[in-house]
């Protein structure tokens, strides 16, 4: 298929060739194992905690040190009338003698639980486990894409230089400056967004598997499984913590690129280097820790979303003038860039 | 006429070392031009000054564009071949004529892919599972396909086996060159340019030591077989360089006084290997 691009788009289609592990391979295979294991955890679950189907007996018959823990309450007063068995071995060929009872009761419901979890699905109920859920996976995600964008910083410039492919891209009608800002769009805006969709894409999907587990068991109520207002929350911390983050970065994205094009080895080593040398002078001169806060502040789950969006407007003159240095850094990185061809 | 390439005064230092010292040149449009000297010689740091790639001193004009500040308008008129190994072993052939059509407006894809229906090679293999030859036919197909007034191949064919070589040069002739183009050859085997080359540079220790047209190896130069006494007679005169033959000496001088040489030996026209070989050596002497 003979396709024309727009050099930006040729340029970027470029990166996630040659970064196709990082950028496409990885958020794809995780989104993808994280939404089986969740719609495989839901119909598990759910089959797990229907007793009346029939697994209680296959743990008694199966397990025989299996104990289960059964409460019977009385439907017309289930509040102040229900009697608990307490932890019963129970037996496939033994009827479980209860509490004394002269006749049966069909107006009794008996719920069959595993020790310690009264109800299976009590946890469901209250929306902040499945907020945890939701948040830990934007978690993952943005730890998946801080080490991504670490290696691809300090790789690119680097790697094109040792395999000396670097001579066939400069011999292409393209400045060294659009090739810096190109390579900076792709980990600061391009990249993020396929994470961003993957990660909704898998927050959904857990979601889903949420309401697939309420709809498939006992007695929980769609409706709380999550509030809209803690859903809304999760999602709008997913679409603006990372560009919040990245622009509070923004002087690292900067200098990542700088020691990519001028680092003759190791340029992970410098890039991660610099900034701790940084950190340990500060302490060690001024008895501060500026620097590392700064940094701190712009890893994933250092900070919740309310806090660091306090602070980015709290302190919006300093990321300013940090968007202003990595400015500078990418215009260092074009100069450094223009005649830095060997490792040499 | 406009030269294609101007440079006065061109000189770069790496530390105590002078890599280029003081040249001065000029190539004309539909010109071949070989950039011929030994190893460390100069060529591909002169050629990198040329296309801005590497920081100089003195004077550069290519194509009307200063290299160090235009080097995007350069480029879009300007195809380079560095070596063999430079092309990104990670793409796919596909991928890499896709990427060159999106950012070099004067990409004839249809062309590329004309060059490549000639060869064993399809657009899905990965680039690091060709051979050397077949990632030189990749690496030409494109730069062919680029309408470039200028071509710059710094030792192209480096690693090659001969039939590779051949057809490479072949392919450059019949499909490339015409009155408009100009082609930069640097190289340090002068017998496989040396048929197709209208003008050649000699370049030694970062100094142009002879930069002629091909039609001067007749006017400009003279090889002198001398044998028996005949051979001191003749080395008696200022000359670039000799070497032994059967019962004699061969001596190669430049713009000699033919008749004070006649009777002395026989005359011949020099190669440009053998010239290359005398200027050389008479260079370290």
């Amino acid at each position: 298929m003979k396709q024309s691009y727009g050099p930006a788009v040729a340029m970027i289609r470029r990166e996630f060739i040659e970064y196709k592990g990082s950028f496409w391979l990885t958020p794809l295979i995780l989104g993808l194992f994280l939404t089986v294991i969740s719609f495989g955890g839901a119909l598990f679950a759910s089959q797990f905690s229907d007793w009346e189907e029939g697994i209680g007996w296959f743990v008694a018959s199966n397990l025989p040190d299996a104990k289960i823990d059964i409460v019977v309450s009385n439907s017309e007063a289930p509040a102040n009338n229900s009697l608990r068995a307490g932890l019963v071995t129970p037996r496939a060929d033994q009827i479980i003698a209860l509490a004394p009872e002269p006749t049966w009761d069909f107006h009794q419901s008996w719920t069959f639980s595993t020790p310690g979890s009264v109800d299976a699905t009590a946890d469901m109920k209250d929306d902040g486990a499945l907020q945890t859920s939701l948040k830990g996976i934007r978690l993952l995600f943005m730890l998946v894409l801080w080490t991504v964008s670490v290696n691809y910083l300090a790789g690119s410039f680097y790697n094109d230089r040792r395999d000396r492919s670097v001579l066939f891209w400069r011999s292409m009608p393209v400045s060294d400056l659009t090739e810096v800002l190109v390579k900076a769009v792709t980990i600061v805006l391009v990249v993020p967004i396929v994470y961003l969709i993957v990660v909704l894409f898998v927050q959904f999907s857990v979601l889903a598997s949420g309401l697939l587990f309420s709809a498939m068991s006992v007695e929980l109520a769609v409706p709380t499984i999550i509030t809209w207002d803690a859903l809304t929350g999760v999602l709008v911390d997913t679409l603006f913590m990372w560009p919040l983050i990245v622009i509070i970065a923004a002087p690292l994205y900067g200098f990542g690129l700088f020691t990519s094009a001028w680092s003759k080895r190791s340029p992970s080593l410098l890039f991660l280097g610099v900034p701790i040398a940084l950190i340990v002078a500060e302490k060690l001169i001024f008895r501060t820790s500026w620097v590392f806060e700064r940094i701190a502040i712009s890893m994933p789950a250092s900070i919740e979303w309310r806090e660091l969006s306090t602070q980015f407007l709290l302190s919006w003159p300093e990321q300013l003038l940090g968007v202003g240095v990595a400015g500078l850094l990418f215009y260092a990185t074009a100069r450094v860039r223009q005649y830095r061809l060997d490792l040499s | 006429m406009n030269a294609m390439i101007s440079a006065h005064s061109v000189a770069k230092v790496f530390g105590s070392k002078t890599v280029l010292d003081d040249i001065h040149w000029a190539v004309e449009p539909g010109s071949i031009v070989g950039l011929i000297g030994p190893n460390g010689a100069g060529k591909t740091t002169l050629l990198r000054a040329l296309l801005g790639l590497t920081a100089y001193q003195g004077k550069i004009e290519v194509l009307g564009c200063d290299p160090s500040r235009q080097r995007r308008a350069l480029m879009s008129e300007t195809a380079f071949i560095a070596d063999t190994a430079v092309l990104p072993r990670w793409m796919r052939v596909e991928q890499l004529l896709q990427y060159v059509a999106g950012v070099h407006p004067k990409f004839n894809r249809d062309k590329a892919d004309r060059f490549l229906s000639k060869t064993q090679i399809s657009g899905q293999q990965k680039l690091g599972t060709l051979s050397k030859g077949m990632m030189v036919q990749v690496h030409l197909a494109i730069t062919l396909a680029i309408e470039a007034k200028l071509l710059v191949l710094d030792e192209p064919t480096l690693g090659l086996d001969i039939l590779y070589r051949k057809q490479f040069f072949d392919q450059l002739i019949n499909d490339y060159f015409d009155a408009d183009r100009t082609i930069i050859i640097s190289t340090h085997q002068v017998e496989e340019v040396q048929d197709i080359l209208t003008h050649f540079v000699f370049l030694n220790r970062g100094r142009m030591i002879i930069d002629a047209p091909v039609s001067d190896l007749e006017t400009r130069f003279l090889e002198v077989q001398a044998r028996g006494e005949n051979s001191q007679k003749v080395g008696a005169f200022r000359h670039l360089g000799s070497r032994h033959i059967l019962g004699g000496k061969a001596f190669i001088f430049d713009r000699p006084d033919r008749t004070q040489l006649a009777g002395l030996g026989e005359f011949y026209t020099p190669s440009i290997a053998d010239l290359f070989v005398a200027a050389i050596e008479g260079e370290m002497s």
